[in-house]
C-alpha cells in the first residue's frame, strides 16, 4: 500500500455532517501539512486501505474531539456575546439572576463613559431610540432636529433619555445663546 | 487464456520465476508504458470532456444597507441582505484520449513470446497466454488505488503542484479544481460597504501523471528461437526485440483492449479513487451582522461566517472498461 499519506498522517476526521468524506491531514517531505480527502466508500480500495489502518472507531473519536472543540468555541463566542449584550439568564427556577431594576439603576447612576463596554451599551441605546416610530416619524421641526443632535452627542444614558422625552413627552430643550450647539436644560411638562 | 509462469536461467538450471520476479516485470512494463502513454488526460482552460463539471461554492457578503442623510438608524439584521453563494464551475480535465494507432504483436512462428514449463517440456507461450501473463497482469496492477512504480503512466490528483515521481499534467502548474472560501479576515465593519466577494483559496488540486524511473528486472525470460535454442532476453535496453514488443503491446492494449482491460478515468463513477478527492467546502454561518456610522450614514452589512463544511466531493477514479 502506498499513498501520499502513508506513514505521514497527523490527523483525520469526517469533514461534513453527512460523514461521507474524511479529511486526512498529512505532512509532506517539506514539512507542509496537506489535506487529503477520501470519500467513504466500501467499494473503493483507498478507503478500505485507510480504515484497515485507522479503524472507524478512531475516525469517530477524532471527529468527536474536533466537533467538541468547535462546540466549545461556539459556547465561548456565545458567552462573550451574552456578556456584551447583558443577556439575563434565569436560575434553575427561571428567576433572573440579575434584577432588572438593578441593571437600570446601575446603568444610569454608575455609567462610565471611559469604559468601552458601557460606551457600546450607550451607543445601542441611542440606536434603539432612533428606531422608535415616534422618533423616526417626527416632523422636521428644529426642536426635533436639535433633540436628535442632543441624543447623538450625549455621553451618558440620562441625557439620552431626556432627549428622547422631547419626542415622547413633549419635553423641550433649552439651548444656550452661544453659536455652539449647547443644551442648558430640559423642560418636561406634566401631562 | 492462462496466466503462465515464465522461466529463466539461474546459472545452473531453468526455473520458474518467483512472484517477486514477475512483479519486477510488471513494474518494468508499466515503466515502458509511462514513456509514451496511449491513454491520456489533459488540462484545458474549460469545456473539458471528463464529466461532471465540478462546482466550487463559497459565501459572499450580503449587499450593504446604508441609511443616508435624514435617516437616523441602522437597518436591522433581519432586513439587511443575507450572505449569498458564489459558484465557480471547473471543467478543466479532458480525456481519456486514446491513441489507437498500434496493433498487437503477432505470434511469429508461434515462438514470439517467452517460454514456460509444461510438465517436463519447455514451450513458448501462446499470444493469449502472453497477454494474460504480462500485459493484463500489468494493466491490473496499474489501476490500483495504491500508487507506486507499478502504476506508472497513470493519473492521480494531488494538492501539491510538484510531487516526486509525478509530472504535473498541464506542465504549467494549472490546478484542475480550486476550493475557495470567503476570507472572513478580509471583511471588517470599518470597511462597510465591503466588496461582496472576497475569496481565499483553501486548496488547489492538480492532475499528475506517474513518472517513476526505470528499474530493469533482475532475471530474464527465455525466448525460443527458430532453431529451438533458448535465448535470454536482454535486461539492459528498452529497445531490444522483446522489450519493444512489451512496450508496443502495453500501449496497444491499454488504449483499445476489447477484453475488459482498457484504461479509463472518470469522476465519481466506478473504479478506484486516485489520489485525494477534490472537495468543495463552504462556511456554514447565517451571516455576521456588522454596523458602521459615518456622519449621518448608518451602514450595516452581513459578512460570511461559520465553520467550513464539505459540500461536495469529487473523486477522480481509474477503471478498466
Amino acid at each position: 500500500m502506498a499513498y501520499l499519506w502513508s506513514d505521514k498522517v497527523t490527523d483525520f476526521y469526517y469533514s461534513n455532517p453527512e460523514s461521507d468524506t474524511i479529511a486526512v491531514l498529512w505532512t509532506d517531505d517539506d514539512g507542509t501539512t496537506r489535506e487529503h480527502y477520501i470519500k467513504v466508500d466500501e467499494e473503493d480500495e483507498q478507503w478500505r486501505d485507510f480504515v484497515a489502518e485507522f479503524p472507524y472507531e478512531e475516525i469517530n473519536r477524532r471527529s468527536d474531539v474536533r466537533n467538541e472543540n468547535f462546540r466549545e468555541e461556539f459556547r465561548e463566542a456565545f458567552r462573550s456575546w451574552a456578556q456584551r449584550e447583558d443577556v439575563v439568564f434565569g436560575d434553575a427556577d427561571g428567576n433572573p439572576k440579575n434584577k432588572f431594576e438593578d441593571n437600570i439603576i446601575n446603568f444610569l447612576s454608575e455609567f462610565d463613559n471611559t469604559d468601552a463596554d458601557q460606551k457600546e451599551k450607550l451607543f445601542k441605546l441611542k440606536l434603539k431610540i432612533f428606531e422608535q416610530d415616534v422618533v423616526k416619524n417626527s416632523e422636521k421641526e428644529d426642536k426635533f432636529k436639535n433633540a436628535k443632535t442632543f441624543i447623538r452627542k450625549s455621553d451618558n444614558p440620562t441625557d439620552v433619555l431626556l432627549g428622547y422625552m422631547v419626542f415622547s413627552n413633549g419635553a423641550e430643550l433649552k439651548l444656550s445663546d452661544s453659536e455652539k450647539f449647547e443644551v442648558e436644560g430640559v423642560y418636561i411638562p406634566f401631562k | 487464456m492462462t496466466v503462465r509462469t515464465p522461466v529463466y536461467y539461474n546459472g545452473t538450471s531453468i526455473v520458474d520465476m518467483t512472484a517477486d520476479h514477475i512483479t519486477q516485470w510488471k513494474t518494468y512494463i508499466a515503466y515502458l508504458y509511462a514513456t509514451d502513454p496511449t491513454v491520456t488526460c489533459s488540462v484545458v482552460s474549460g469545456s473539458g470532456t471528463l464529466s461532471p463539471t465540478m462546482a466550487d461554492t463559497r459565501l459572499k457578503a450580503g449587499a450593504a444597507s446604508v441609511t443616508g442623510s435624514g435617516g437616523s438608524a441602522f437597518v436591522a439584521e433581519g432586513t439587511t441582505a443575507e450572505p449569498a453563494t458564489v459558484t465557480v464551475n471547473y471543467d478543466k480535465i479532458t480525456g481519456p484520449t486514446y491513441d489507437t494507432s498500434l496493433t498487437a504483436q503477432a505470434d511469429t512462428n508461434n515462438i514470439a513470446f517467452p517460454a514456460y514449463k509444461d510438465g517436463n517440456n519447455i514451450k513458448a507461450m501462446s499470444a493469449t497466454d502472453y497477454v494474460d501473463t504480462f500485459i493484463y497482469a500489468t494493466l491490473d496492477a496499474m489501476i490500483t488505488a495504491s500508487e507506486s512504480a507499478a502504476t506508472n503512466g497513470t493519473y492521480t490528483i494531488s494538492t501539491a503542484a510538484s510531487v516526486t515521481n509525478y509530472a504535473e499534467a498541464s506542465g504549467a502548474g494549472t490546478a484542475v479544481f480550486l476550493d475557495t472560501r470567503a476570507d472572513t479576515s478580509a471583511y471588517s465593519a470599518a470597511g462597510i460597504p465591503e466588496t461582496l466577494d472576497q475569496p481565499t483559496t483553501i486548496t488547489s488540486y492538480y492532475l499528475q501523471r506517474a513518472n517513476f524511473g526505470r528499474t530493469f528486472p533482475t532475471v530474464a525470460p527465455l525466448l525460443i528461437d527458430s532453431s529451438g535454442n533458448l535465448n535470454q532476453v536482454d535486461l539492459t535496453s528498452d529497445t531490444t526485440a522483446f522489450n519493444a514488443i512489451l512496450k508496443n503491446d502495453i500501449r496497444h492494449f491499454a488504449a483499445e483492449d476489447s477484453g475488459g482491460h482498457k484504461l479509463s478515468y472518470n469522476i465519481n463513477g466506478s473504479g478506484n479513487a486516485r489520489g485525494t478527492a477534490m472537495v468543495d467546502t463552504r462556511l456554514n454561518g447565517s451571516g455576521n451582522y456588522q454596523q458602521l456610522q459615518v456622519g449621518d450614514d448608518y451602514r450595516s452589512q452581513e459578512f460570511p461566517n461559520g465553520s467550513a463544511a464539505t459540500i461536495n466531493t469529487y473523486t477522480f477514479k481509474i477503471v478498466h472498461v
